[in-house]
């Protein structure tokens, strides 16, 4: 998948003070594990994936999404 | 021998009596008045020949298209040919459409010039190949009928076709270029999505389907990331005239589970959905190897790609990979494809997304250099040491025979103490590898990709393109 801009690596850490690259680049592992995966042959690793990022998302990232749109909008992030 | 070459002005031809005439000449007011007739005597393949050099005739007449007639004695035609023109449009031109002319030797300052009754009109392409000119939607200033087009660069201009310029319909499935000659060509299609699977499972309308020249400029910023580059892994030595690339915009599809070809992954990636490409592309005659799906979501913006499955049941074209054997597919199960903005604009992406959609699950993964990540299948680019601290090897891996070097800095990005994972030498050591994070250097469009990458790459996609 498209890797992050580093606009929006400084941006989801000043929105969540206490976030470190350490956990971005956990979440982006997952995410590029996840892709590695055959959505055909392997759903149940698939999922378990995604429910790691998800949890990882939850408890470290919680306004990752109003990032994204805060960056989108303006312009300073597609991705 | 008497040959007569011209534009077929007239023609009167009496089907049922068996013969034509034929007033071949520049212009109407100077022309040769050539015959075809059946004879009673003549056996049928002598009729079927003359029948249809009849047809051929009626067809350059209409298509406006010059014929060369040998004619041995008198006015008799004994034989017609049309000979091969220096440039072809590919489908007809129509206002806001696309607009792609193939030929061969086009200058990077090609132009397309459209002359109608002296005048003339000058069209920037927005792509230029030295066998493709591609305008992302054709100027309406180009006058609607017949007109006779030309591609013009400081090196000369070619001869003329006739084309016929029309105001609409725009087309639903429009070939950008029609590829080798053969039956199943190396593969590209661009499709508008026409549905999203939501987050939570609904189906509904993409709004890319009512947008369409943001489409079609999400289309030539792909094409022209791939192929206009500095990374020539899919342009050299010509290896993209032997694609087939084609759009596909149809805003009469409904939206439903089999149209939905994306779905959004929270928070803001969006996905192609495997199962329902190749039957969607399958009700347009389409058969890809690789599908770009261009979508109009502003929340899941974040481009992604899936591999590619080849067909293990069909033939391949065998490597090695430290001294292991594998194939390179030459037909998929289901096509590699990528989900990306249809607005995308600036960045790596296509290329980027393409290198991931290109390769295969099984026969070698083009993965993601800007995470760490751990062993797990064949992934083509990267390895792993068992510990951080371990140096990095001098040599990443054999393939097919011819040792590549590993990269000892990532570029001038460096590899994070942590860790373990390391990638093959770069093409460029200035810049970030196309696998790697692009975002991380002034100008992404400049990044190549490592050499094992792009051999890898040109021998998989050559393998298909053989077939």
């Amino acid at each position: 998948m498209e890797p992050l801009r580093p606009q929006f690596r400084q941006a989801l850490k000043e929105a969540h003070p206490g976030l470190t690259d350490a956990d971005i680049d956990r979440y982006e592992e997952l995410l590029a594990a996840r892709f590695q995966i055959d959505p055909d042959r392997e759903p149940q690793r698939l999922n378990e994936i995604d429910r790691q990022r998800e949890e990882l998302l939850r408890t470290r990232m919680p306004r990752y999404r109003e990032v994204r749109q805060r960056m989108s909008s303006t312009g300073g992030a597609s991705a | 021998m008497a040959e007569t070459v011209g534009l077929v002005q007239k023609l009167k031809w009496n089907a049922p009596g068996g013969w034509l005439f034929a007033y071949l000449g520049p212009d109407p007011s100077s022309t040769t008045l050539l015959t075809v007739v059946i004879g009673p005597a003549d056996p049928p393949h002598v009729r079927h020949s003359k029948q249809g050099v009849m047809r051929l005739l009626e067809a350059a007449q209409l298509g406006g298209y010059p014929v060369a007639a040998v004619h041995p004695s008198g006015s008799v035609i004994s034989e017609l040919r049309i000979d091969p023109l220096a440039i072809c449009a590919i489908g007809q031109p129509i206002h806001g459409d696309f607009f792609a002319v193939s030929g061969a030797g086009f200058q990077p300052d090609s132009t397309l010039v459209f002359e109608m009754g002296g005048a003339s009109v000058t069209v920037t392409p927005d792509m230029v190949r030295p066998h493709l000119v591609l305008v992302g939607g054709l100027p309406a200033n180009v006058p609607v009928g017949r007109n006779q087009l030309s591609v013009r660069s400081a090196a000369g201009t070619s001869s003329t076709v006739p084309v016929d310029v029309s105001a609409g319909p725009l087309t639903t499935v429009r070939v950008l270029h029609p590829g080798a000659p053969k039956a199943a060509p190396y593969t590209i299609v661009f499709v508008a999505n026409p549905a999203i699977r939501s987050e939570t499972g609904t189906i509904a309308s993409d709004q890319v389907l009512t947008n369409r020249p943001t489409y079609q400029g999400g289309v030539v910023y792909c094409m022209q990331n791939l192929f206009m580059q500095v990374e020539d892994v899919l342009a050299a030595q010509g290896l993209d005239a032997r694609f087939r690339i084609v759009s596909i915009f149809d805003p009469t599809v409904s939206a439903s589970a089999n149209t939905a070809l994306v779905q959004e992954d929270a928070p803001d990636i969006m996905e192609t959905r495997r199962a329902v490409l190749a039957p969607f592309l399958a009700r347009y005659g389409e058969n890809a190897d690789v599908v770009i799906a261009l979508h109009g979501s502003t929340t899941h913006t974040r481009a992604s790609a899936w591999f590619t499955s080849d067909d293990p049941a069909r033939p391949s074209t065998a490597f090695t990979y430290d001294a292991a054997a594998h194939v390179h597919g030459h037909f998929n199960t289901v096509p590699g494809s990528a989900a990306i903005p249809a607005s995308v604009s600036t960045g790596l992406t296509p290329l980027h997304e393409f290198g991931h959609a290109a390769s295969d699950f099984t026969n070698g993964m083009i993965v993601d250099l800007y995470v760490d990540g751990g062993p797990g299948g064949f992934q083509v680019n990267k390895k792993f040491r068992a510990l951080s601290t371990d140096p990095i090897p001098n040599n990443f891996a054999n393939y097919d025979g011819a040792g590549y070097t590993s990269d000892l800095n990532r570029d001038a990005l460096g590899y994070p103490a942590s860790w373990v994972s390391y990638h093959p030498v770069l093409i460029d050591p200035t810049r970030p590898d196309v696998m790697d994070n692009y975002w991380l250097t002034a100008n992404p469009l400049l990044c190549r990709h490592d050499r094992l990458d792009y051999d890898f790459l040109r021998d998989r996609i050559g393998a298909k393109a053989s077939r």
